[in-house]
C-alpha cells in the first residue's frame, strides 16, 4: 500500500510490540476523545428522546452499526417509529452512509493478503476516522497490520463506550466541556494538511472541499431538513468532477 | 423496545456493514489487477473525502439544522492555529491539542 504521505507521523515505529502499541494509541488518541464525548453525547440523546429506551440499547446497537451519522439519526426515527417502514428504514441508512462504500477501495489490495477474520474485523471498522488514520498511515507489513488492528480497537471501544455510558448517565451530565468536539474538526485538518504536502493531491482535497461546502450551503439555504444528506449529493458531484478531470492518458492510476 | 424497533435497528446495521464491505464483495475475483480507474478514483478520492469531511465536520459542529455562526467564527482561529502547527511541527497530537484549546478557550471564555 503505497501512501502518499510524507512526514504524516514521525513518532518512532523501531517493531517492537509496545511501540506500535503507543504510536497506535497516541494516533487514536484524538479519535478516542472524540468517541468517548460523541459517543456519550449519542447515548444521552437517545435515553432522552426515546421513550423506555436504556443503556442495553446502546450496548446492542453501537458494536454493529459503529457509525455516529447513522445512529443519530436513528434516533429520531426510532423515536418515531411508527412513521418509518422497514422500507424507509432501509432507503435512509443506505443515503446516509453511502460514503462508507468507497472507503475500502485504498485498502483492497492489503486486506486481501490478511486472513479472513482479520480482513471482516477491519472491514467493518472503517469509520469516517479510523479510516482517515488508516489511509494516512505509511507503516508497512506486520507493523502496518498491527498498527490498523489496534487503532481499530481503540476506536472500536471508545465508540462503545461512550454510548454506553452516556445513556447510562442520561439527563444528568455536568460537563464543562463545551467545544471539545471540535477535536474531531481538527482531526481531519491535520491529515488534509499531511495529505496536501504532496501536490497530485492539492487539486482533489480543493475540489471535495468546495463540492461539500456548496452543497451544505445549497441545502441550508433551500431545504434544511435534508441538510444531513448533503454528503452524499457532495461525493457524487466530487466523483463526477474528478473524473471529467482525469487525466488524459489514463494508464496512470498508479502514479505514484 | 417493539418488535419495528428492534428491526429498524437491525436493518440499519446490516446496511452499513453492507456498504462497508461493499468494494470487497464487488471486486472479489480480482486478485491480480485493480482496473486503473478505480486506483484513480480510489487515489483522488482520499484527499476529496478528507476535505469533504474537514467541510462537513465543520458543519456538523456548528449544528447546520441550526447554524450557529459565533461558532463558525471561533472556528476560523482555531482550525488556522491547527494547519499551522501541523504545517511545521508536524506532530498531530500537538496540532490537535492545541486546535481545540483554542477553540475551547474562545467559545467558553470570550463569546
Amino acid at each position: 500500500m503505497e501512501q502518499n504521505l510524507s512526514e504524516a507521523d514521525t513518532t518512532a515505529c523501531n517493531g517492537k510490540a509496545s511501540s506500535v502499541l503507543r504510536d497506535a494509541f497516541l494516533a487514536a488518541m484524538p479519535v478516542i476523545l472524540g468517541y468517548l464525548t460523541m459517543g456519550t453525547a449519542f447515548g444521552v440523546l437517545l435515553v432522552q428522546q426515546v421513550p423506555n429506551s436504556n443503556a442495553l440499547w446502546a450496548l446492542g446497537f453501537s458494536p454493529f452499526a459503529l457509525s455516529g451519522s447513522m445512529q443519530f439519526a436513528s434516533v429520531e426515527m426510532l423515536k418515531n417509529a411508527s412513521m418509518y417502514s422497514l422500507f424507509m428504514t432501509l432507503v435512509l441508512a443506505l443515503l446516509i452512509n453511502i460514503r462508507y462504500c468507497v472507503y475500502g477501495l485504498p485498502f483492497l489490495r492489503l486486506f486481501r493478503c490478511y486472513p479472513w477474520y482479520l480482513r471482516y474485523y477491519l472491514i467493518f471498522n472503517l469509520t469516517d476516522e479510523t479510516y482517515a488514520i488508516e489511509v494516512s498511515s505509511k507503516r508497512h507489513g506486520k507493523q502496518q497490520r498491527n498498527f490498523f488492528i489496534l487503532v481499530s480497537t481503540f476506536d472500536y471501544l471508545s465508540w462503545i463506550g461512550g454510548t454506553v455510558l452516556g445513556a447510562l448517565i442520561g439527563s444528568h451530565l455536568p460537563f464543562p466541556t463545551d467545544g471539545i468536539d471540535f477535536a474531531m474538526v481538527a482531526l481531519f485538518v491535520v491529515i488534509l494538511v499531511d495529505l496536501c504536502r504532496e501536490k497530485a493531491n492539492r487539486f482533489p482535497a480543493l475540489v471535495g472541499a468546495l463540492s461539500t461546502a456548496l452543497v451544505i450551503a445549497l441545502a441550508m439555504l433551500l431545504c434544511p431538513q435534508f441538510a444531513n444528506k448533503s454528503l452524499l449529493v457532495a461525493m457524487m458531484l466530487m466523483t463526477a468532477i474528478l473524473l471529467a478531470k482525469r487525466p488524459k492518458d489514463a494508464k496512470g492510476g498508479d502514479a505514484q | 423496545m417493539t418488535l419495528h424497533q428492534f428491526l429498524m435497528i437491525v436493518v440499519m446495521c446490516a446496511c452499513i456493514i453492507f456498504l462497508r464491505a461493499f468494494p470487497f464483495i464487488v471486486f472479489q475475483d480480482m486478485t491480480k489487477k485493480t482496473p486503473p480507474l478505480l486506483l484513480y478514483l480510489g487515489r483522488v478520492l482520499t484527499a476529496a473525502a478528507i476535505a469533504m469531511l474537514v467541510v462537513y465536520s465543520i458543519a456538523s459542529v456548528c449544528d447546520f439544522k441550526n447554524p450557529d455562526y459565533m461558532r463558525l467564527f471561533w472556528m476560523t482561529p482555531a482550525i488556522l492555529v491547527t494547519i499551522l502547527l501541523q504545517w511545521f511541527i508536524k506532530n498531530s497530537l500537538i496540532s490537535i491539542v492545541g486546535g481545540t484549546a483554542v477553540y475551547m478557550i474562545c467559545i467558553q471564555l470570550i463569546a
